[in-house]
């Protein structure tokens, strides 16, 4: 007689099954900061032999309350002899800064034997961040990463990063680097340095050069030249003094200078914002102005993106960009010159040039530090910093490459350099950061359309930012 | 297996002493191959579909940021009470999911009906322009959002150029960055690339209206638009309210179109829940709130889904 079942015993057993599978998936190892002690020890994690699981493991659909452990600071222990495969996830923005990081690979691997880079490449900085996040979330991020200075205090906090200031303080290029190009690498003053930097995206100010000398101006120095400049370039119906960016989240960085660079502490360590000051909001209504009622900006700027902007501008449509030493060879290539690039205007306070750096990231499960360590370092040494510095169009982070004559000779690392001092980031470590960051682009956006007033709009924020 | 099978005991016989021998004969004669053929299907939907389900409901509960996951803490409905009654943007993105797939919907059936019974007919091409039509269809919603992006462009699209020339608008307008345009662009782009779909749809249910009615109905004097109002609109009423459920679930949840071509914006004109969801989770990295998002989202789609087809299975009843 055959094998029979009743639909009561298969429903039992599916529900088994089923719950067999659900009980599976959610044991799965959380985040690789529940294991401190492999990264504690990390001459020991070198070692292929499986480790019992920390008993901090948490079940990855539990996530669970757990405030991070201390930090313990690694020994530094020699590379073993057997050959090494450490996984490394970066972006490229184009196929040439591809090609910078896959030469620098090819250039470590020739260097050494024992090594080996397996990299892979993602599309965007966005993509990276999110995959090694969640990655790292299930405890499978990779050894190491190309990043952003913006992402370091989150990754600190949820205790996925290597802590490297031990190898940092053995470096002997340790004191090539510019300070403040270390204090974005620690981000707060209290914490060690948390990836090592190679090179940075510096912003600055194209100008027509040619409009400028038919118009009798000078370009800007203060942002009331900067708003006088602008109106006298303006010539209608379809030139405009100034490219203003509403459409995405970098509007927050381009309005950011002013706020700073008038005194607004967007927000401190110590929790504190001025963010709903009168200069606050007084620094937005002049900005916005431009737009509303000067009109010395561009009709479209509530929605224009980076693409839009490069697109006017190299069109002849507007005098002013605010962007980036990395897109110099795009400019220059469509405008020659016609254009040049000074610092980020003064505002009544100082002068404020937000940077944000780019580097190598080494994470806590990595089972070779040391390995790890060596081709961070190479990533961040003069040669590969110097290849970032010119082939991307970039800031230096070593003295001894800010040394190139390309810094005097060629006028958009001269204008990107010469605000050096300068150089500060904005307060993207705050826990609020990103809420406040995504909640500014459509606050500004009804400031810009005159649906809501610029006080309205730094209430909102400033309650974002102070929110516990 | 046939000998083994007893009658099953019908209600007010005697079941006192066969009612025993009788359930186990007919647990008995269930075989377990019809089970085991279902099973892998069935574990692979509980795989796929019920366990991200069961645990966006979970993450619902916690604040959790993917970029802080270890300091996930539980908050019971905590995510759900701030939504409901504490999230002003939430509240928005609900009332403008209604209004988009509204004006959708009724934008693409409005165009799909006409084009279907246009299809229907009997001309040169027939077959070729039947395909060609699908072409909106099968082009990936993130090309079409940026074809529609760059026609528009403020500065350097051709719809701008077309229309000067034209002489319907006298400067380029700012399409992308005004509250209502915006909107009406993202709902063209979404009803151009939706409506081939109800189109095929329907000249499938209207190839299914036998020529005989019709036959009929022209013997009996009646004219086209009676022949249309009489006979073909009733005949397509299932097919039209399937598709339109369908439809009001995909434009719910839909985020590609509206994301890429306005990010929401300007301001929150263009937030829908969807594309609220989706900011919360890839750009803020909130998960757990963002997941209660989703699952009010789905609850309601769920619920709204349930009773429109019941409303569905008696329109059809009464159309029998």
């Amino acid at each position: 007689m055959k094998r029979a079942m009743t639909r009561r015993s298969f429903l039992v057993g599916l529900v088994g099954v089923t719950g067999a599978a659900l009980a599976t998936a959610c044991s799965q190892p959380s985040a690789p900061a529940a294991k401190p002690a492999d990264a504690a020890k990390p001459a020991e994690a070198a070692k292929p032999a499986a480790q019992p699981a920390a008993p901090a493991a948490q079940p990855a659909a539990s996530p669970a309350a757990a405030a991070p452990p201390a930090t313990p600071q690694p020994q530094i222990a020699p590379v073993s002899n057997r050959p090494i495969t450490l996984t490394y996830w970066f972006w490229a923005d184009d196929a040439d800064q591809a090609k910078i990081i896959t030469d620098g690979i090819d250039r470590f691997h020739k260097s050494q034997d024992k090594i080996q880079i397996k990299p892979d490449q993602l599309p965007t900085v966005a993509d990276t961040q999110k995959k090694v996040l969640s990655s790292a979330a299930v405890g499978q991020a990779p050894d190491m990463s190309h990043g952003n200075s913006n992402w370091l205090q989150d990754m600190h906090d949820s205790d996925i990063l290597l802590p490297i200031q031990d190898y940092f303080d053995k470096w002997e290029r340790k004191n090539d680097f510019y300070p403040n190009v270390l204090d974005m690498a620690r981000v707060k003053p209290s914490q060690p340095i948390l990836f090592v930097p190679n090179h940075l995206i510096v912003n600055y100010l194209y100008v027509r050069l040619d409009w400028l000398k038919e118009a009798n101006l000078q370009p800007p120095d203060t942002f009331e030249d900067m708003i006088k400049v602008a109106k006298g370039l303006t010539k209608g119906p379809d030139r405009f003094g100034f490219g203003l960016r509403g459409g995405d989240v970098q509007a927050i960085s381009m309005l950011g200078h002013w706020y700073v660079g008038n005194g607004v502490n967007i927000i401190n360590e110590k929790d504190e914002s001025d963010f709903d000051s009168k200069a606050a909001i007084e620094t937005t209504e002049q900005y916005a102005a431009m737009y509303t009622k000067d009109k010395s900006a561009q009709p479209s700027a509530p929605a224009d993106r980076f693409p839009q902007l490069f697109a006017q501008f190299q069109g002849g449509k507007l005098a002013m960009l605010q962007h980036g030493l990395h897109s110099w060879k795009v400019q220059d290539a469509a405008l020659g010159d016609k254009i040049t690039a000074v610092s980020i205007p003064k505002g009544k306070v100082r002068r404020a040039v937000f940077s944000s750096s780019e580097g190598t990231l080494i994470y806590k499960g990595t089972k070779n530090p040391e390995a790890a360590w060596e081709f961070a370092k190479f990533m961040g040494d003069e040669q590969q910093a110097k290849e970032f510095v010119i082939r991307r169009g970039a800031g230096p982070t070593l003295k001894s490459v800010g040394a190139d004559p390309i810094f005097k000779d060629n006028r958009f690392y001269k204008a990107a350099m010469d605000s050096q001092a300068d150089w500060t980031a904005l307060p993207e470590w705050h826990r609020n950061w990103l809420k406040f960051r995504d909640t500014f682009v459509p606050l500004f956006q009804q400031v810009l359309k005159e649906e809501i007033t610029a006080t309205k709009m730094h209430e909102d924020l400033a309650k974002i930012l102070r929110a516990k | 297996m046939i000998a083994d099978r007893a009658p099953a005991a019908r209600p007010g016989a005697s079941v006192s002493m066969t009612a025993a021998p009788v359930r186990r004969a007919r647990r008995r004669r269930i075989p377990m191959l019809p089970y085991l053929l279902v099973a892998p299907a069935v574990i692979l939907m509980i795989v796929i579909a019920l366990y991200p389900t069961i645990y966006a409901v979970q993450l619902s509960l916690y604040d959790v940021n993917l970029a802080r996951y270890n300091r996930a803490r539980f908050v019971g409905l905590d995510n759900y009470w701030k939504l409901l009654f504490d999230d002003q943007v939430f509240r928005v993105s609900v009332l403008q999911t209604l209004r988009w797939v509204g004006v959708v919907i009724v934008g693409q059936l409005g165009l799909a009906l006409p084009v279907a019974l246009f299809l229907n007919m009997k001309f040169t091409f027939r077959g070729f322009i039947r395909t060609a039509i699908l072409i909106p269809w099968v082009i990936p919603a993130a090309v079409t959002s940026l074809i529609w992006v760059f026609m528009f462009d403020a500065n350097l699209g051709v719809a701008n150029d077309i229309l000067v020339r034209l002489g319907i608008i006298e400067i380029y307008w700012t399409w992308l960055s005004d509250f209502k345009t915006a909107f009406f662009l993202v709902v063209m782009a979404a009803v151009w690339s939706g409506f081939p779909f109800m189109s095929i749809v329907l000249l499938a249910a209207l190839q299914g209206i036998p020529e005989e009615m019709y036959e009929a109905a022209k013997i009996d004097g009646a004219g086209v638009w009676a022949r249309f109002l009489h006979i073909t609109l009733p005949m397509l009423v299932p097919t039209i309210l399937l598709i339109l459920l369908l439809r009001t679930i995909w434009l719910s949840h839909s985020v590609d179109l509206v994301y890429i071509m306005t990010v929401g914006g300007p301001g929150y004109s263009n937030y829908t829940t969807a594309v609220y969801s989706f900011l919360l989770t890839t750009s803020q990295f909130e998960i757990g709130y963002a997941s209660a998002v989703a699952v009010v989202l789905a609850v309601v789609l769920l619920a709204v889904s349930t009773i429109y087809v019941r409303q569905m299975e008696r329109s059809q009843e009464y159309l029998r």
